[in-house]
């Protein structure tokens, strides 16, 4: 059996000094939604080959749940629980997309533990919360020894459960420009709760006179990543947005899209419902244009 | 007769009234106990060796490093099971023979101080494996040259002989002859798992007389109790359940999956043992629904008479019996319906193939044939023009008929729940069939 | 063995506890094999099917998920907190009244996601209540007379809900 040691660090000090490994497998704790069940799974399996020991920091003692507004700017911290998110004034009136998919991701007893942090640096290509953000601009606060650099959400993933985020740098907060449009997300699971995404779609646009002066739309569960479908957005500015002229635009979603059969479904049908997803998250955002 | 009288009416009294649970003030207290929930002083943990093969043959297994890892109090095989076949039908073993016959079969089992122990000592058995091909189809198990399931063959014969259960009835081929037309559809059903909220679970120590005592989810304690009797070679003096209150079963909790191994770690032992499958394994390895395949051939006249019906019946039943043959007969029994049929024909086999075994699983048997055979009915209706309402009220058993196997049928009600159905589903039936009964 | 531990200490159903831990249990390892309190039931170990959930800190939360050291300090509720010697809390009453559990094994679970949620949600609308419950997995299918017990409960059908968080209970 792999050992395991836990460490709570109260600063960055002392979580840089025990991030640096030692020959451990350094495994960062925020909500451990994900975590937890994994290294449970693993103590149940007969131990065949020798593993690292695996340190498990815990992020949760370091103040990262705060949400904080800044001019134009919101700045999410990495260990805010999805529940204590879905309260929160500024998320709800400023962030309808990030709300919507606050709503549907798991049941409230997961999104009551689990944290927006984790679910961005688990890096699944469906996880809920990565096409609001990538639609509102995100970018991300990753710190480490050697100081804070900051990454633009579109370039976090490098494919499924890998970020550019190093093994010693921990990500911190999530800061967003929610802007003057609307925004919406949609999603469609197996089932209405605790369940992952089988396709979703996340839509920012700001209209004049029912004109899209500007458009980004993200699709998940689809590709490698969460992938941001430029043709779409190209095909929605500058039109009056109508139902037609969002289903045509809607179609453009294949052209940036790579679905796959999995356990939750399959490529053709993937490729068909994504369509729908992005025109019914680009209708809502349209009806909830601010300003 | 007057008393008896007096307590059947006070029975009535709770009929439509809401009555409290016996047990339900524990369960909201979470004071009721559990198998999983039994905790017994230096309780030793149990994990064990599966194979990772569909089908293998085990060249060699040594586990005398395990016996010496640390925490650990026996480690068992095969050679260390008084006797080694179980179930209903006692054909499965409880730790693997020299051929594994699907993925996930127990090979060898650990009693240590902690899960941890457990399963490092697992991790030191050394087995060497050959694999083989295994056969996962039932229709290619069935097939010439098909991977061999059993020593004996993959097909179950039926009384030890025949390859086929038949019911005859009539003269099928007579009244297909008589058909306007003839329907015929080919039906699946898959595995399916029980899925408890508590997983199987079993708590076994020796009491202060040196009984063995056995904590079980078992559903049929005396049929467990029965069964592993002759695994351990006890009198049943010597064995004793404990039942109670499980965290569900809907009919997995029939077949044997911890009690037979925890037993006898604590007879190896002398400790209390507790096994407890985690979830994967309950999904994985424990006894399913198992799929069946159904062809059926009808024979149709304009008026909506079924004149003939053949049903051809697979049933994929896994590495071993456990319940299969008991579902395929009920299955056989029910297949044709609620309808009188006169001219039947069901051939019904049994196949092995290389997967866990074929359990009960609410109405076995009955329900996967009772979907194919209701879908048929709809596709008959529509070849002859009918509603489906009309075919089932046209064919339907009454009193006094003979159902498929020959039996008078004193008590039927198929005309009046369809009467009940239409009324419920707001559809209007035509009067002819608003005053048929099920008394002819 | 290998595996290390260290104690634990948390407030358990009000009372200050002390428990071995070690570094990779999770919460509900610790209070089913540590301190021998059986009411969270494992079903999944997962995080999937509610039966472990607890309150912690005011909120409900899968133990299961929650690794057992991130609990120091903290304040976990089981449902054995909830009664007050024989006087039920109001949702377990309903539950009993309603005839909700049938196997039993998704109840402590089921009363403890929907007492946390009653806590914030006084008044809730039926669809409010399945979402609250949709975490909660039954096997033998008893979710309407769930929804409709809490309901019944937030109703004040079986007596005024306890005032304030669940610490005060």
């Amino acid at each position: 059996m792999r050992e395991y040691e836990y460490h709570a660090p109260e600063s960055f000090e002392s979580l840089v000094n025990l991030a640096s490994g030692d020959g451990a497998e350094v495994r960062f704790l925020a909500g451990g939604t994900d975590l937890i069940p994994r290294i449970s799974a693993e103590k149940n399996q007969i131990p065949y080959e020798k593993k690292l020991p695996m340190r498990i920091i815990y992020l949760g003692t370091l103040g990262l749940d705060k949400v904080t507004e800044e001019g134009e700017r919101v700045t999410i911290g990495a260990c805010c629980t999805l529940s204590s998110l879905l309260e929160n004034e500024i998320v709800k009136t400023k962030m309808p997309a990030l709300r919507d998919a606050l709503s549907e991701m798991a049941g409230v007893s997961i999104r009551n533990t689990a944290t927006i942090g984790g679910n961005i640096m688990n890096a699944s290509p469906a996880a809920d919360s990565v096409p609001p953000l990538l639609v509102l601009d995100a970018v991300c606060a990753l710190r480490s020894a050697s100081g804070e650099r900051r990454v633009s959400l579109a370039e976090y993933f490098t494919g499924p459960g890998k970020t550019v985020a190093k093994p010693d740098e921990v990500l911190v907060s999530i800061t967003v420009k929610p802007g003057p449009g609307g925004s919406s997300f949609k999603k469609l699971g197996r089932r209405k709760a605790e369940t992952l995404s089988v396709v979703n779609a996340a839509v920012y646009l700001e209209l004049r006179d029912g004109f899209c002066q500007s458009a980004r739309v993200a699709v998940g569960s689809a590709a490698p990543t969460v992938v941001r479908c430029v043709d779409v957005e190209q095909a929605l500015v500058g039109k009056k947005i109508d139902e037609g002229v969002v289903r045509e635009a809607s179609l453009l979603v294949t052209k940036a899209i790579s679905p796959i059969d999995d356990i939750r479904s399959s490529a053709w049908y993937r490729a068909r419902v994504a369509p729908i997803m992005v025109a019914r998250a680009v209708l809502t955002a349209a009806g909830r244009k601010r300003g | 007769m007057d008393l008896c009288r007096k307590e059947v009416s006070k029975m009535f009294n709770s009929v439509g009234k809401r009555v409290p649970r016996y047990d339900g003030i524990g369960h909201v207290t979470g004071r009721t106990q559990y198998v999983s929930d039994v905790r017994m002083p230096d309780m030793l943990t149990c994990k064990t060796l599966r194979c990772p093969y569909h089908k293998a043959r085990i060249k060699s297994i040594d586990v005398s490093e395990a016996r010496k890892s640390s925490g650990v109090y026996a480690v068992i095989t095969k050679d260390n099971v008084p006797h080694n076949l179980f179930a209903m039908v006692p054909d499965h073993h409880v730790l693997a023979e020299e051929i594994t016959r699907y993925k996930g079969q127990n090979i060898a089992a650990v009693a240590a101080v902690s899960r941890e122990a457990a399963l490092d000592a697992l991790a030191k058995i050394k087995i060497e494996y050959e694999e083989l091909k295994p056969v996962i189809d039932p229709e290619e198990a069935i097939a010439d040259g098909a991977p061999q399931v059993r020593p004996e063959g993959n097909n179950h014969l039926f009384d030890g002989t025949s390859l086929v259960r038949k019911i005859r009835r009539g003269n099928v081929e007579e009244g297909f002859k008589e058909a306007d037309f003839i329907v015929e559809g080919r039906y699946t059903t898959p595995s399916q798992e029980h899925a408890p909220m508590e997983t199987c679970c079993s708590v076994a120590y020796l009491d202060a007389s040196g009984k063995l005592v056995i904590h079980s989810k078992a559903q049929g304690l005396y049929f467990a109790q029965g069964d592993l009797a002759n695994v351990f070679q006890l009198p049943l003096n010597k064995l004793k359940f404990v039942g109670g209150t499980i965290g569900g079963g809907f009919g997995g909790m029939n077949s044997i999956h911890t009690d037979h191994i925890a037993g006898l770690l604590a007879l190896a032992t002398g400790k209390p043992v507790r096994f407890a499958l985690t979830r994967e394994e309950e999904t994985l390895f424990s006894t399913i629904r198992s799929p069946w395949i159904f062809k059926i051939k009808d024979g149709i006249r304009k008026d909506g008479v079924i004149t003939a019906r053949h049903v051809e019946v697979l049933h994929d039943c896994g590495a071993y019996t456990e319940l299969g043959l008991y579902a395929v007969e009920k299955n056989a029994n029910l297949i044709a319906g609620a309808n009188l049929i006169k001219n039947l024909a069901v051939d019904s086999r049994m196949v092995y193939t290389n997967k866990m075994p074929s359990g009960s699983m609410r109405g076995f048997g009955v329900n996967v044939g009772q979907y194919a055979e209701q879908v048929q009915l709809d596709r008959l209706a529509r070849a002859v023009g009918i509603s489906p309402m009309e075919i089932r009220f046209i064919n339907a058993f009454h009193v006094g008929d003979k159902n498929h196997t020959g039996n008078e049928l004193a008590s039927v009600s198929t005309i009046e729940t369809l009467q009940k159905v239409a009324a419920m589903s707001g559809q209007k039936l035509p009067e002819k069939y608003l005053a048929m009964s099920s008394d002819k | 063995m290998s595996v290390m531990s260290r104690i634990l200490k948390f407030y358990l159903n009000g009372n200050l506890v002390h428990v071995a831990a070690g570094e990779a249990d999770t919460l509900l390892d610790v209070l089913r094999d540590g301190l021998g309190l059986t009411s969270p039931k494992c079903g999944c170990n997962h995080g999937d099917c509610g039966a472990c959930t607890v309150i912690l800190n005011g909120y409900s939360a899968k133990s299961c998920t929650i690794l057992a050291l991130t609990a120091e300090g903290k304040n976990v509720w089981t449902v054995d907190g909830l009664a007050n010697g024989d006087k039920l809390h109001p949702v377990q009453r309903a539950f009993h009244e309603y005839g909700a559990p049938q196997c039993g094994y998704c109840t402590p679970g089921m009363v403890m996601a929907a007492v946390a949620f009653l806590n914030h949600y006084p008044s809730p609308t039926e669809s409010e209540v399945k979402e609250a419950l949709s975490g909660n997995l039954c096997r033998c299918g008893g979710y309407k007379k769930y929804v409709q017990a809490v309901m019944a409960a937030a109703r004040g059908e079986f007596g005024p809900l306890p005032e304030g968080s669940v610490e005060n209970v």
